[in-house]
């Protein structure tokens, strides 16, 4: 073997122990509230509006990679680093909220399991249960790398959409022109399609986990530039798997003029259109989406919660050594489950106000961390450049302009 | 520290208490809000005392005075000893520190801290001071506790001796400034404890901060705490310090322990890390010993 191939083949290597935060928290972001935009935006508006796409990559990668660069160099979580900088009352604040936001995020991915089995006619009184002890029992026996490689493996499900994508046959010239070519209706209803596409790509609870994650693996500050080839495959990968889910329902449902309501209503109207096989896939996507986001929340939760209270725990740490972490993980999993299979619980509306909940609650993340990212004393010589916070203070303007646009669309209908 | 031990402390002073108050003049009238406190790490007296104050003062330029402008402490609201303060105005906190200074807001506050003693990670929930006379505030410890947290937030109960206290003398800060200080200064607590504890420290910052700790101390000091170390986190750590400083180590261990480890480091399977090994990553238990 030439000494340069054997060099590339370390470095390759070095990658592979490196790889795993940006690529679960960008993935997770393809979660059923995300294939659910991305199935409207492509039933509503065909392929018109999937620059729409190539945006949100970008502000993944602007934040993902932030959030990985803090964790790294610091040690710290993103909330623990909040309770330092701006005291107890802030960071007390901002995580109730996250918390009541992961708990209603929880729940949607929740929904999103029973919907997808569904499909297939399996009672949510049986997928929702079974699903919530699988995923408990994954973190709680599993040592770090253990449950790593479970999640990367089970992230391999979102191979379904592309799958279901080219099943769809889709008019590729019209989805590069779509993505390459910004160009929208300015009617009520694009524009809050847009900016829901974009202020629900970045999530709080997503932006807390990458965080937490990258501490928890043990990265460092050498490992940063093997990290970002992580966040950014993570991010594109999100983006590029939204780009099939938009073109399998471009090419199929948009133009029969059907309209859907959510994910699951997606996958059914599929199959008439594109075959029994791409719906299959779809729903197969979603159920997978579904699990991997609601091993994640609880998971992202209970890192939050131990920061905060300075009991900071690891996935490898016993359970007698890390209870306030367990107990976290196990009680968001369990409330969660449950809201979704109580008959009577008004789930419409906690998802909804899940949604604007995390949206309100991304703006003071994003100035936070802008501001912890270029403090010197917390970062160091990695603290951003006037450039780089110049970069973080736009995307940080675009996605609140997105946030505030969808507040008065939605408000003003 | 035990109920009973912190119970002849009292009465304490906590710095939450203390930062964001108005400072007084001589004549009563307020001079601006005590933004921080700062201490030596390294000072001359032990115990460690406040030796100067930040005051933040709104739309003019900070003050930075020395402790002795401080006529008194009364119920945690200080009392300067003039009201004339032109020529205490600095230009940035960070610029006027002197060496071994550090912040007790910023840089211990709310920080986590490694308690070298009770072997664990923690994060201050508030810092105990207290004001031996007119003239003296000595830092006595920091509370841990989550109760401190809630005490803060207005939901909790005055302090008590039960709190879950730190002494000072027993910590390792892992703030930048404070890790960075207490590695230089002599008697900080990383260059007073035994391997063991030395150990646990390692365990639990991250690891550069963990390279940096071991390649200040002497290399047979160093090879000592990391044959009480779990075999994967001192790996990780030589592994981060330059190949000279890691062979000096090693090269002060006993003959068939340095051959060990001289083995274990030369194998760099994929760049030096294993992909998909649980076992670098796992987390130390506390007494572990090499088997």
């Amino acid at each position: 073997m030439s000494i340069a191939k054997r060099f590339t083949n370390a470095r390759f290597a070095a990658l592979l122990a490196v790889v795993g935060p940006g690529l679960l928290a960008g993935l997770s972001d393809d979660d059923p509230a995300g294939i659910t935009t991305y199935s409207v935006l492509g039933a509503d508006h065909g392929y018109q509006l999937l620059w729409v796409l190539l945006l949100s990559t970008v502000a993944l990668v602007v934040f993902h990679g932030l959030a990985a660069r803090m964790g790294v160099v610091t040690g710290q979580g993103l909330i623990g680093l909040v309770r330092q900088r701006y005291g107890v009352r802030v960071g007390g604040a901002v995580l109730a909220a996250l918390v009541v936001a992961n708990i209603g995020t929880t729940c949607a991915e929740f929904a999103g399991i029973a919907a997808g089995f569904g499909i297939f006619g399996i009672s949510r009184y049986i997928s929702v249960p079974v699903a919530a002890v699988i995923v408990s029992l994954l973190v709680l026996r599993g040592s770090f790398h253990r449950v790593e490689r479970l999640l990367l493996l089970l992230s391999t499900v979102f191979l379904a959409y592309i799958a279901s994508g080219f099943m769809a046959h889709p008019d590729w010239g019209a989805a590069l022109q779509g993505t390459l070519v910004p160009t929208m209706p300015m009617t009520g209803e694009a524009i809050a399609i847009v900016t829901a596409t974009l202020g629900t790509t970045l999530a709080p609870w997503g932006l807390s986990f990458m965080q937490s994650y990258a501490v928890d693996k043990k990265l460092r500050t050498e490992d940063l530039p093997l990290e970002r080839i992580d966040v950014i495959t993570g991010a594109v990968l999100t983006g590029v798997i939204g780009f099939f889910v938009v073109v399998a329902c471009a090419a199929t449902l948009h133009r029969d003029g059907l309209h859907i309501a959510d994910a699951a209503d997606a996958a059914v109207a599929l199959e008439p259109l594109a075959g029994r096989a791409a719906s299959t896939l779809f729903a197969i996507g979603l159920i997978g989406a579904s699990f991997l986001a609601a091993s994640i929340l609880p998971l992202s939760t209970a890192y939050s919660v131990c920061e905060y209270a300075g009991l900071e725990a690891a996935i490898d740490d016993p359970y007698r050594e890390a209870r306030t972490f367990y107990m976290t993980y196990g009680i968001i999993t369990l409330v969660g489950a449950v809201i979704v299979l109580a008959p009577n619980a008004p789930l419409v509306t906690i998802l909804v106000g899940t949604q604007v909940l995390n949206a309100v609650l991304l703006i003071p993340l994003l100035i936070a961390m802008v501001g912890l990212g270029r403090d010197r004393e917390l970062m160091g010589s990695f603290a951003s450049s006037r450039r780089g916070t110049l970069m973080y203070a736009v995307t940080t303007a675009a996605v609140i302009v997105c946030v505030v646009t969808l507040g008065a669309t939605s408000v003003l209908g | 520290m035990t109920a009973g031990e912190w119970g002849m402390l009292i009465p304490v002073l906590l710095l939450s208490g203390v930062i964001g108050r108005e400072v007084l003049g001589d004549d009563g009238r307020s001079t601006g809000r005590l933004a921080d406190l700062i201490v030596r790490v390294d000072g001359n007296g032990t115990p460690t005392s406040v030796e100067r104050l930040v005051i933040a003062r709104r739309g003019q330029a900070a003050l930075l005075l020395p402790w002795e402008e401080v006529a008194e402490v009364r119920d945690g609201q200080l009392v300067l000893a003039a009201s004339d303060l032109t020529g205490f105005e600095i230009a940035s906190v960070s610029d006027a520190l002197r060496d071994g200074e550090i912040l007790l807001a910023r840089d211990v506050l709310d920080t986590q801290v490694v308690d070298v003693v009770g072997h664990r990670l923690a994060r201050v929930a508030d810092v105990l001071l207290n004001p031996v006379d007119a003239a003296g505030l000595e830092v006595l410890g920091v509370d841990v506790g989550f109760r401190g947290v809630l005490r803060r937030l207005g939901l909790g109960a005055v302090f008590t001796p039960a709190e879950d206290v730190v002494a000072w003398a027993d910590l390792h800060l892992t703030s930048e400034r404070g890790h960075m200080v207490q590695l230089s200064a002599e008697r900080a607590a990383v260059h007073r404890v035994d391997p063991s504890a030395l150990a646990a420290v390692l365990s639990r910052v991250n690891t550069d901060d963990a390279a940096e700790i071991l390649a200040v101390k002497d290399p047979a000091a160093a090879a000592a705490a990391v044959e009480q170390t779990h075999p994967d986190v001192a790996e990780r750590a030589l592994r981060a310090m330059p190949e000279a400083k890691a062979a000096r180590i090693v090269a002060a261990m006993s003959l068939e322990r340095a051959r060990r480890w001289r083995d274990r480091l030369r194998r760099r399977p994929f760049g030096g890390r294993r992909f998909l090994r649980s076992s670098v990553w796992r987390r130390p238990h506390l007494n572990w010993r090499l088997p």
